[in-house]
C-alpha cells in the first residue's frame, strides 16, 4: 500500500473516531432516533394517515439532522482544527494537502453513512409500528425504544466499569442495538409470532432514504470545503444559507429559467434539494423507478465531485495560520 | 548585491531577504510580520530566535515549515523548498501552542503521527515506548490529551515531534506552559538532541531558557533581526574581567588578597558574595522535597534520551 493511501486512511480513520467522540454528533443521533421512534406513537390515534405522516416526518428528521450533523463535523474537524494549531501540525508531517482534504471527507461521509444507516432502520421501523391505522405494533416500536434508551445505559456501563469514554461508546452501542432490534423485529410480527424476515418492512423507503442520504453526503462536501477557510458560524450559515436556496430553486429559479439567463445558470448551479426528495411518491402502492434512482445518484456524485475539486484547490495553497 | 548560494553540507537551513506580509480580506496589506531577514541554521547547532511578543519569529517558522507562503525572498530547508514533503519526512515541528486532538490518548495521538511517516506497528511501539519513559508520562499512557495540564501536553507536543527521528527540530516556544522543572528538563533534552548532532531552531521571549541552551540566537524584534551571533559573541565583555576565589578562604587570606589588587590597581574592588540563581535554588527545594514525598507532579521522565534517535550521518 502506498504512504498517500496509509495515511488517508489513518486520517480518515482519526477524524471519523474524533467526530463520534465529540458529545454533540451522539446527541444529534440519539435525538433524531427519539423523534423518530416517537413519532408512531404521538400520531397513530389521531390521524388516519399516519404512515404517511411518519414516513415524511421521520425522513425530515434524517435529513435536517444529517446536514446538521455533517455541518458540525466539518466545523469540529476543520475550522476549529485550523484555529488551534492542529492542522498546522499535522500539515507540518510529509502530507499531500490533498490526501488530507479528501480523508477528513472521507472521514466524516463516513460517519454520515453510519448515522444514515441508524436512522433508516429506526425510520422502517417506526413505518412499521404506524402502519396498522389506530393500532400500535408495539414489536417494532418497543425494541425501537430498548435501543434508544439502552445505549445510553450501555455507554454509561462502559464508562464506569472500562473507564472507556462514554460518548463513543453509546454512539457504536446506539448503532449496534438498533440493528438487533432491528433484526429481531423483522422477524417477529405485530401478534408477537415468528415470520419471514422484513414482511413488514416498506423497504421502499430505502431508495429515498439513500437518495437523502446522498444529498447529507454533497452538503457535507460543502461544509468540508467552507470549513478549510471559514471559522464556524460562516460555514454553518452559508451551509444553512445554500440549503434553504436549493429547497427554493424549483419555486424561484425553476419558473425564470426559461426567460432569464441568471436564473438559469444559479438554477444549474445550485444543488436542488427536490430531486432528492422523491418521499412523495410512495404513497399507496407508488414506488421509485430505478432509473430515477440512478439519475439522481449520479446527479448527487458529480455534484460532489464538482465541490471536492473546488475545495481541494482552494486547499491546495491555502495559509495555514492557526 | 546577491550572495551566492553558500550551499555547504552544513547548512541546514537558509534564509535569505525573507519578507511576510500579511493581507487583509482585500488583499491589502496588513502586517509586515518579518521584514528582511537572512540567517544560516548550521548542522549540529542550537538556534535560537529571541524576541518579544509579535517580533515575527512564529510567523518565521511557519514558513519554514510550508505553513505560510514567503512574501518575497529565499528560503530553503534542508536543501529544498519547505513544501517538499522529503523535507517534511526529516523535520520535527512543535507548534507554539499544543493543542492536539483532544480526543485521543496519549498513545493513540503518537500512533497516529508515527503513521503519517509510514512507522510500522514494531518500529511505532519501540519508539512511544522510549517516547514516554523519556518525556515521563508512561503512566498517562492511556488517558486523553485534552484532560493533560498544559505542562503534560506540551510534552505530548514534544514526542509528537520527535516520533519521525527528525534531523531537524523546530520547536515554537519549547518551555511555554512547563514549570521550572519542565523547562529543565527539556532544556537538558535539547542540549542531549544537539550533543546527538540534531539541528535545533527553536523560538522564546524567555531570555534565561535562550542562555542556557543557544550556540547562536538572532535577537528579532519587528520582523527585523536587530543581533545575530553565537551566545559567546554576543554576551562576552572583552574589556572586563571577573576573578573567583577558592571556597572558605579565610579571612586574612581575603585581606591579603584585596590588599595586592589595591596596591596594584590603586582603586577599591567591587565585592560581593556570589548567588544562586533562582532556578538553581528551586530546583534544589524541589528536589529535596521530592526525595520526601512521592511526586505527585505531572510528569516523571526517566532523563535519558530515547535511544532510536540516531545521529544524523555526516
Ligand atoms: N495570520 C495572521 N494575520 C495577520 N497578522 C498576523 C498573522 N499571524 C501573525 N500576524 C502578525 O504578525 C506579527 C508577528 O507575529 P508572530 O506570531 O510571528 O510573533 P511572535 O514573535 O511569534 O510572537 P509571540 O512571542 O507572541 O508568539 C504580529 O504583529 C502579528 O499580529
Ligand atoms: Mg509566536
Amino acid at each position: 500500500m502506498s504512504l498517500a493511501v496509509k495515511q488517508f486512511f489513518t486520517i480518515a480513520r482519526l477524524t471519523a473516531v474524533d467526530a463520534i467522540r465529540q458529545p454533540l454528533a451522539f446527541l444529534l443521533f440519539a435525538t433524531t432516533l427519539i423523534l423518530i421512534a416517537l413519532l408512531p406513537l404521538i400520531l397513530s390515534h389521531t390521524l388516519g394517515e399516519s404512515v404517511k405522516f411518519v414516513r415524511d416526518g421521520s425522513l425530515g428528521f434524517m435529513f435536517v439532522a444529517g446536514l446538521i450533523l455533517g455541518a458540525h463535523m466539518a466545523c469540529a474537524s476543520l475550522s476549529s482544527e485550523v484555529r488551534h494549531g492542529t492542522v498546522s501540525v499535522v500539515l507540518s508531517k510529509p502530507i499531500a494537502r490533498i490526501t488530507f482534504f479528501l480523508a477528513k471527507y472521507a472521514g466524516i461521509a463516513a460517519v454520515l453513512l453510519l448515522f444514515a444507516a441508524g436512522t433508516l432502520m429506526a425510520v422502517l421501523l417506526s413505518v412499521r409500528t404506524a402502519f396498522q391505522a389506530y393500532v400500535t405494533d408495539w414489536w417494532s416500536a418497543t425494541p425501537l425504544l430498548l435501543a434508544c434508551v439502552g445505549a445510553f445505559v450501555v455507554g454509561g456501563l462502559i464508562n464506569y466499569v472500562l473507564r472507556r469514554p462514554f460518548v463513543s461508546n453509546a454512539f457504536l452501542s446506539l448503532l449496534m442495538l438498533l440493528t438487533l432490534a432491528f433484526v429481531f423485529a423483522g422477524f417477529v410480527d405485530q401478534h408477537g409470532q415468528r415470520m419471514a424476515f422484513g414482511a413488514l418492512y416498506d423497504f421502499r423507503i430505502l431508495s429515498a432514504g439513500s437518495l437523502i442520504t446522498l444529498a447529507i453526503l454533497v452538503l457535507a462536501a460543502l461544509s468540508v470545503s467552507l470549513a478549510t477557510r471559514l471559522s464556524t458560524i460562516p460555514t454553518l450559515s452559508l451551509c444553512g444559507g445554500l440549503f434553504f436556496l436549493g429547497l427554493l430553486s424549483d419555486y424561484f429559479l425553476g419558473q425564470h429559467s426559461a426567460t432569464s439567463q441568471t436564473a438559469r445558470v444559479l438554477y444549474y448551479l445550485l444543488p436542488n434539494w427536490q430531486h432528492f426528495w422523491v418521499v412523495d411518491a410512495l404513497g399507496g402502492d407508488g414506488s421509485i423507478p430505478g432509473g430515477y434512482v440512478f439519475m439522481a445518484g449520479a446527479y448527487a456524485v458529480l455534484y460532489l465531485a464538482g465541490i471536492l475539486v473546488f475545495g481541494v484547490m482552494a486547499f491546495q495553497r491555502m495559509e495555514v495560520e492557526g | 548585491m546577491t550572495p551566492s548560494p553558500p550551499q555547504t553540507a552544513t547548512t541546514i537551513a537558509e534564509a535569505r531577504d525573507l519578507v511576510k506580509v500579511f493581507r487583509d480580506f482585500w488583499h491589502r496589506p496588513k502586517v509586515r510580520a518579518v521584514n528582511d531577514i537572512t540567517f544560516e541554521v548550521k548542522r549540529g547547532e542550537v538556534f535560537g530566535l529571541l524576541g518579544p511578543n509579535g517580533s515575527g519569529k512564529s510567523t518565521t517558522i511557519k514558513m519554514m515549515l510550508g505553513l505560510l507562503h514567503p512574501t518575497s525572498g529565499y528560503l530553503r530547508v534542508l536543501d529544498r523548498s519547505p513544501d517538499d514533503v522529503k523535507t517534511k519526512a526529516r523535520v520535527g515541528y512543535l507548534a507554539e501552542e499544543s493543542y492536539l486532538y483532544p480526543y485521543l490518548t496519549s498513545e493513540e495521538t503518537l500512533h497516529f503521527f508515527g503513521r503519517l511517516f509510514n512507522l510500522n506497528a514494531k518500529q511505532r511501539e519501540e519508539r512511544i515506548d522510549q517516547l514516554l519513559d523519556m518525556i515521563g508520562l508512561q503512566h498517562a499512557r492511556r488517558r486523553v490529551v485534552g484532560e493533560f495540564s498544559k505542562g503534560m501536553a506540551r510534552r505530548i507536543g514534544l514526542a509528537q515531534a520527535l516520533i519521525n527521528d527528525p534531523d531537524l527540530i523546530i520547536l515554537d516556544e519549547p518551555t511555554s506552559g512547563l514549570d521550572p522543572l519542565g523547562c529543565r528538563q527539556v532544556k537538558d533534552l535539547i542540549r542531549a538532541l544537539a550533543r546527538r548532532g540534531k539541528t535545533v531552531l527553536l523560538s522564546s521571549h524567555l531570555l534565561a531558557d535562550v542562555e542556557d541552551i543557544c550556540d547562536r540566537i538572532a535577537i528579532l524584534y519587528n520582523g527585523r533581526i536587530q543581533a545575530m551571533g553565537s551566545m559567546h559573541e554576543l554576551l562576552e565583555q572583552r574589556n572586563r574581567y571577573r576573578v573567583t576565589l577558592p571556597e572558605e578562604l579565610a579571612p586574612d587570606q581575603l585581606q591579603r588578597v584585596l590588599d595586592e589588587i589595591r596596591s596594584v590597581l590603586g582603586a577599591e574592588p567591587d565585592i560581593d558574595h556570589p548567588r544562586l540563581d533562582l532556578e538553581e535554588f528551586f530546583l534544589r527545594i524541589i528536589e529535596k522535597a521530592r526525595n520526601e514525598v512521592e511526586s505527585q507532579s505531572g510528569a516523571t521522565p526517566s532523563h535519558t534520551l530515547a535511544s532510536y534517535l540516531s545521529a544524523p550521518p555526516s
